[in-house]
């Protein structure tokens, strides 16, 4: 191989690469640096360089716990309320003929290109006490009063799981489309009912998408800040609101970036699972 | 047949928030009820008055068409790369440059933030551009890639044996074969810069807020109808937005190949 050759993928990649480090690898690198700091907060001068004070705060306190509680929690919620959505459309999107497939893969992906933020708009229309549920339910006379569902965990679950649903309905129906017909024909074939193969033989076959939805979904509404802020306000706080809430409006920076930090492993925790179990074929061997 | 019930019911919820605002933006009362009352366009002339947010429109136009701009020509010689070359350290490049979507969003936010205090950047509207860089460039390489990956390599070859010089080569036999790829790149980069609220809550300034953060920035006031008669014209704008490319590039596409996130 000519050196020109050798060096053309650097010429081309390398000045990309050197922006990505100045100003992300160096900006991340920097947030651990300062996680270990410990600033005076009435002051703002830095007290301490190196102590783990930041982490053992969080770690050690019953309401910080309890946030990362309730944000572990919420999230569990969006992934088996999206898992138990996603998987029927994503059924019909497979068996459904190519000009309607097409058309609700368009619905369903196309909230996805509108803003978190109209979407969250939305659902207080929807779940408000003068809003859409409440209007039906007084409207049936069911209810006297209305019910409170805005800013609660409830909201914040449903608000959720409608910004990740496509994901979800996406791993689904990608590993769905993987499994051979003539498998689930050959169980019919062989006498199951429609029920029976598809406990049997399309759900098992389908658990690499169940899996790679799922993860990407918890791990995604771990971190996630707008939907909670709107929905649930300050009366839901999770992870992510704690970590704004330190940084702009507390401005106890080393304090956020420990929680950051903290936001980044869970997270890590879970792609580097998602890796493990989906990419590098963990079910391939199971179920030839 | 339940089954179709079933996937529906779901569709119809999926779009019930999007519906409901755009209903709601045409109610005839001063506050938000549901379901509407009568049916008035009052709402949208109010929305059209209000300054701050049309600046804060033409704000986010302006950094999501940079955005776009940037995360394209930054994307494609690194797809370029990743595909066409096997190379040491090819695939910690490629981690390197997925990383970005990996990593939770606000924790880059808060990075950056931090980051740009401690360089004293300060918040510009280069810094927010720089944000939206860096969150967006790992779709438009996703996308670039896959354009890439289906393509020959002996066609730019031949032009090269043909006596094209590398660049000419690329410019005119590969270039106009990865269109689509750079297309749906900077359609990608530009839609989710635009929609971007978590980077830009960190970065923005006072005289900076982008028209996500400016909604998002109401949260503690009763909705209005007019701030719905303003989501109803960026709901709207985005379905323009679609049909225009859908042409293109299909949004299933776009998010097939950008994969998850």
């Amino acid at each position: 191989m000519r050196v020109s050759e050798r060096l053309a993928p650097w010429l081309l990649a390398g000045p990309v690469v050197l922006f990505f480090v100045v100003f992300f690898a160096v900006p991340v690198a920097l947030l651990f640096a300062s996680s270990v700091e410990r600033v005076d907060t009435a002051t703002f001068q830095v007290i301490e360089r190196f102590t783990l004070h930041n982490y053992r705060r969080f770690l050690f306190d019953r309401f910080y716990l309890g946030v990362l509680g309730t944000t572990l929690r919420i999230s569990v919620l969006v992934t088996l309320a999206a898992l138990v959505t996603g998987y029927p459309m994503a059924s019909y999107l497979q068996r459904a003929k190519p000009r309607e497939r097409a058309a609700l893969m368009l619905l369903v992906v196309s909230p996805l290109l509108v803003s978190l933020v109209i979407r969250s708009y939305g659902w207080i229309i929807v779940l408000g006490p003068l809003g859409l549920i409440n209007g039906v339910l007084s409207g049936l006379h069911l209810v006297s009063a209305p019910l409170k569902l805005m800013y609660t965990e409830t909201a914040v679950v449903i608000g959720l799981t409608h910004v990740f649903y496509p994901f979800m309905v996406l791993a689904i129906y990608s590993s769905l489309q993987t499994i051979d017909p003539a498998v689930v024909q050959a169980a019919q074939n062989l006498g199951a009912s429609p029920r029976m193969a598809f406990w049997r033989v399309t759900l098992p076959l389908s658990v690499p998408g169940i899996v790679a939805g799922s993860l990407i979904v918890f791990a995604l509404s771990v971190s996630s800040f707008v939907t909670p802020a709107l929905l649930g306000g300050p009366w839901v706080k999770v992870v992510a609101y704690l970590a704004w809430e330190q940084n702009l409006v507390v401005l106890d920076w080393p304090f956020a970036a420990a929680i950051s930090v903290i936001l980044l492993v869970l997270t890590a925790f879970v792609m580097y699972a998602y890796n493990r179990f989906v990419e590098r074929g963990w079910f391939a061997g199971v179920f030839q | 047949m339940t089954l179709r019930v079933v996937t529906y019911t779901l569709i119809v919820l999926l779009l019930v928030p999007l519906a409901a605002t755009v209903a709601t933006s045409f109610t005839t009362l001063s506050y938000v009820t549901f379901p509407p009352q009568g049916f008035t366009l009052r709402w949208y002339g109010e929305a059209l008055h209000k300054q701050e947010f049309l600046d804060s429109f033409v704000l986010s136009l302006g950094i999501a068409l940079v955005t776009a701009v940037l995360a394209t020509g930054l994307g494609a010689p690194v797809a370029v790369a990743l595909v066409r070359y096997r190379f040491p350290g090819r695939d910690l490049v490629n981690a390197f440059f997925m990383s970005p979507l990996i990593l939770p969003t606000v924790v880059i936010g808060i990075a950056l933030l931090q980051f740009y205090n401690q360089v004293r950047i300060g918040s510009t509207s280069a810094s927010l551009v720089l944000g939206h860089v860096i969150v967006t460039t790992p779709y438009a390489i996703r996308l670039i890639a896959s354009s890439l990956t289906g393509l020959d390599p002996a066609i730019e070859r031949a032009a090269r044996n043909l006596g094209a010089p590398p660049l000419r080569a690329f410019r005119l036999a590969t270039l106009p074969l990865i269109r689509p790829g750079l297309m749906a790149g900077a359609v990608f980069a530009f839609i989710t810069s635009f929609d971007n609220v978590t980077i830009s809550i960190f970065l923005a300034t006072p005289r900076m807020v982008t028209l996500p953060v400016r909604i998002y920035n109401l949260w503690d006031q009763p909705l209005s109808p007019w701030l719905l008669a303003i989501c109803s014209l960026v709901i709207l704008w985005t379905v323009v937005l679609i049909a225009v490319v859908e042409r293109a590039v299909s949004v299933r596409g776009l998010f097939g190949a950008a994969g998850a996130r």
